[in-house]
């Protein structure tokens, strides 16, 4: 560790150009291991392609044919896991691709000399760089269809959490055209229409093109690290990584207000506000602070006022992402309690801009902050994450110790500050037509047919 | 007088120290060196408990009752929350409720014994009202409509009244509307004094601590011991299922399912019954994991998706297999896992799976120690003072297990016959 700094920069390693390998040599965890972020800027044709395209290259491959090949080889590395996500940060859509095992220290003496970490790396590099491909040279219709109609499902299934529907079609209004609002999951229409050839070009276009970082936690030498690596990019040739979108904040609209019936018991309310701030802004820690004060917490004002106080609702918080400035206002409540719990929510935001915060209010936020901080290094995924957001976003990491202490020193005057910055401008209501139990009941043995 | 025992596992290189508090108070304690300090004070009274006897005398609760105590010992005379309290020392402070305990824990990274100290002091201090209770009716209130709205709970809630007809388990955690109207200050205090005694609670510890300290701070709240009296009333199972299959409708894009094979052999003996416990999880995965062919052909026909799940719970009064996701055709796919368990117990199971999945449990297990949450989590399900286990007795118990013990484990135990299918269908 240098300056704070987990994954400094006297410790990274070129893998390729542009791409590095950012290493923490350290034995505090029984289950480490790798990270690879793929970035490259948001579009609203392409990320959903590559989205679908990963998905397909994921089923199988040359060497590891069905998922059940891919999961048997990583099981019998003692769970060696492989697991992959995908994430909007800023304008930018990130690939996450984890391959973890546990540390040799741990395993039975007759396989001690297993090289857990070599041999889960076979399947990434595999998948990547080893599609199975048909006798045309294009990905098997097989899995393309396949994962098209599951990734379809999953855009059907976002009516089977009330809560995450109106999350999304909140933000849909809160960022409106703008990139950063991009569904990176698509929509039906899109799904269908994309051709096998599209799909199969697009992880040409996703190897050559993402920017690349690896980063690595755990007791093996960062030459091994990269020795083990460093194959996937002479696999994938000569690249030219496109450079990650530079971070904005997401700017207001005019406000909106929808509301949508769906046959539910218990109303939910979304609030959709900008700030203006995104991370490594001067008045990040500052917005941070405001958030947690507003909503982030049991002692904060929507969880004091609107829940406890007013008996309101079983939950009311608010979400920030650093990444674009977009803050989200949720909770649940009876739908004849939607205009008081809407006047109470506003006034608590009114307070934050007026300057009517406790110094109790301001201590409890910042030691939550903090106490969150303070854990950034307690599990691997995280401290991964936590570095390759600010580098991506800002170029320039800064410590989790720097982190504190920026949040320690933010006054009442650069909360207000932040606080007049605030703007709202969406808010969706999902609520019900009745308000009894939504759900019948029937009886049958299910083995007539 | 306090009782302290320490345990070495050179094999995970881990310490654990177990404490007989003179209160009753059971405590375990893993040493880590993280920022992280975790406390989970417990008490083993659930969605379950709907009947007991005390002193003679017979008790029935209204549904609910646990889960609205939880809500209310957070609160305080002075009107402060015991949450806002710990969050003010720095830390983040939560509860749960599930069927057989309720679990009030804290995460924090300065000033873990004024927040252990607090914890102890308002899970052990009732303080209600009929004001207070009245207003967080409305509260759980919509709770319990949330909980109605959400598909995934329905389903599940829905599979345990299939599959029971008396068992409690089959109780809605947090009560109905109904039931949780009848609830009053009275038989919250009550509840609190028949339950909320040291004796039936345990506190689990993980993070970079002194033990001397643990029980320096426990003993400055919990002077004295408190003995547990109560007693549970359980009718008894039918052995059979109530309902083969229940479907309701909501709002989704797909059918979602789950599955049930009721389980009614299950062992007194806590080592016993977590080794049949991880024995049947082994099972499900050398069957129906991704790494099994099962799992391809299903995924192939479009009877699962990849959020498909497999696993056995299991407790003292009910233990079941479940496998729950989404799929095209969830009567369908229940036909076929009927079959395929008929078919494996029919003939001697893949040593090469067993292995493998036994190489999965033992790694799972280990991992598991990088976390403080997770160990004080662990500590819940394996660390006893009645039974006089500690964590490390898990790694004893997989190695116990081999595949002959799952064979005939399963033909005793798992009929497939006894099973409930719950769907929930689009609307």
């Amino acid at each position: 560790m240098k300056d704070g700094l987990f994954f400094c920069d006297e410790h990274k390693t070129e893998l390729s150009h542009g791409s590095y390998l950012y290493y923490c040599n350290t034995d505090q965890y029984k289950r480490s291991g790798l990270d690879i972020f793929f970035t490259l800027p948001m579009d609203k044709y392409n990320s959903p392609l590559i989205r679908l395209m990963f998905a397909v290259i994921c089923r199988g491959s040359k060497n590891f044919p069905t998922i059940t090949h891919i999961s048997k080889h990583l099981d019998n590395l003692y769970d060696s896991s492989f697991y992959t996500r995908d994430y909007r940060i800023g304008a930018n859509h990130v690939f996450r691709l984890s391959c973890y095992t546990i540390d040799n220290k741990y395993l039975p003496q007759k396989h001690k000399d297993l090289d857990l970490i070599a041999e889960s790396f076979k399947v990434v590099r595999d998948i990547l760089t080893c599609p199975l491909l048909d006798s045309q040279g294009l990905l098997t219709k097989k899995y393309v269809e396949s994962e098209r109609e599951f990734t379809i499902d999953n855009i059907r299934a976002r009516l089977n959490s009330p809560k995450a529907y109106s999350s999304i079609r909140c933000s849909e209004m809160l960022f409106g055209d703008q990139i950063e609002g991009t569904n990176i999951e698509g929509t039906e229409e899109l799904l269908r229409n994309y051709t096998r050839e599209e799909i199969t070009a697009a992880r040409e276009y996703f190897l050559k093109n993402s920017a690349i970082d690896v980063y690595y936690v755990g007791t093996h030498t960062s030459e091994r690290v990269a020795e083990i690596v460093r194959p996937l990019f002479e696999d994938i040739g000569e690249r030219t990584p496109i450079l990650p979108a530079q971070k904005r904040p997401v700017s207001p609209v005019t406000l909106s207000q929808k509301q949508e019936e769906f046959n539910l018991s218990q109303g939910i309310l979304k609030l959709g506000l900008t700030c203006g701030t995104v991370i490594g802004d001067r008045d990040s820690a500052a917005i941070l602070l405001y958030n947690e004060i507003l909503g982030g917490s049991a002692a904060s004002k929507l969880f004091v006022k609107v829940r406890e106080e007013n008996s309101l609702c079983y939950y009311c918080d608010s979400r920030i992402d650093m990444c674009t400035g977009a803050l989200i206002i949720s909770c649940g409540i009876k739908p004849e309690n939607k205009d008081r719990a809407l006047e109470s929510i506003l006034l608590q935001i009114e307070e934050m801009k007026r300057g009517n915060i406790t110094d109790e209010e301001i201590q409890c936020a910042k030691k939550s902050i903090v106490n969150g901080l303070n854990q950034v290094t307690d599990t691997v995924s995280a401290l991964s994450l936590s570095d390759f957001r600010y580098r991506i976003l800002t170029d320039k990491p800064i410590s989790v110790e720097q982190r504190k202490k920026d949040i320690l020193a933010v006054t009442r005057k650069q909360l207000t500050e932040v606080a007049e910055k605030v703007n709202l401008c969406s808010v969706f209501f999902l609520t019900s037509s009745e308000t009894q139990d939504a759900t019948q009941y029937d009886t049958e043995d299910f083995d007539d047919e | 007088m306090n009782k302290i025992i320490k345990f070495v596992s050179e094999q995970l290189s881990e310490t654990t120290y177990h404490i007989y508090h003179k209160s009753g108070l059971f405590i375990s304690y893993v040493p880590k060196k993280k920022a992280a300090f975790q406390a989970v004070l417990y008490v083993n009274f659930g969605g379950r408990h709907e009947r007991y006897s005390i002193n003679g005398e017979d008790v029935t609760l209204p549904m609910g009752c646990a889960h609205f105590l939880e809500h209310k010992m957070f609160d305080n005379p002075d009107g402060k929350s015991s949450d806002a309290i710990i969050t003010s020392l720095g830390g983040y402070c939560n509860a749960f409720t599930s069927s057989t305990k309720t679990a009030y824990y804290f995460s924090t990274t300065e000033n873990f014994y004024e927040c252990l100290s607090h914890l102890i002091k308002f899970v052990t201090t009732p303080y209600f009202t009929e004001q207070s209770v009245e207003k967080e009716v409305g509260i759980i209130a919509e709770e319990i409509r949330g909980c109605v709205d959400d598909p995934y709970d329905r389903c599940h809630i829905n599979l345990l009244s299939a599959m029971y007809h008396k068992n409690t388990a089959k109780n809605e955690i947090c009560g109905t509307e109904e039931s949780i109207s009848r609830i009053t200050p009275e038989i919250l205090y009550k509840c609190c004094e028949h339950f909320y005694t040291p004796e039936n609670m345990s506190l689990c510890i993980s993070g970079d601590l002194d033990v001397d300290k643990i029980v320096e701070t426990v003993d400055a709240v919990l002077p004295n011991f408190s003995k547990f009296d109560a007693r549970e009333i359980n009718e008894t199972e039918p052995q059979s299922v109530a309902s083969k299959f229940v479907s309701a409708q909501m709002p989704l894009g797909k059918p979602i399912f789950c599955i049930g094979i009721k389980i009614n052999d299950i062992p007194t003996d806590k080592r016993e019954r977590l080794k049949q416990s991880a024995a049947l999880d082994i099972f499900c995965r050398m069957i129906f994991s991704q790494s099994e062919n099962f799992y391809l052909d299903m995924l192939d026909k479009k009877l699962i998706s990849h959020n498909f799940d497999a696993g056995a719970s299991t407790t003292k009064t009910f233990s079941y297999v479940s496998f729950s996701g989404e799929s095209d055709d969830p009567k369908k796919l229940a036909r076929y896992i009927r079959q395929k368990i008929r078919e494996v117990k029919q003939k001697p199971l893949d040593a090469v799976a067993f292995e493998r999945e036994l190489r999965c449990d033992y790694a799972s297990f280990v991992s598991d120690f990088d976390s403080t949450e997770d160990i004080s989590f662990m500590l819940m399900s394996y660390a006893s003072g009645k039974d006089e286990m500690n964590i490390f007795e898990y790694l004893d118990i997989l190695n116990s297990i081999d595949i002959e013990y799952i064979e005939q484990l399963i033909k005793r135990v798992l009929n497939e016959e006894n099973m409930s299918l719950s769907v929930i269908y689009p609307t």
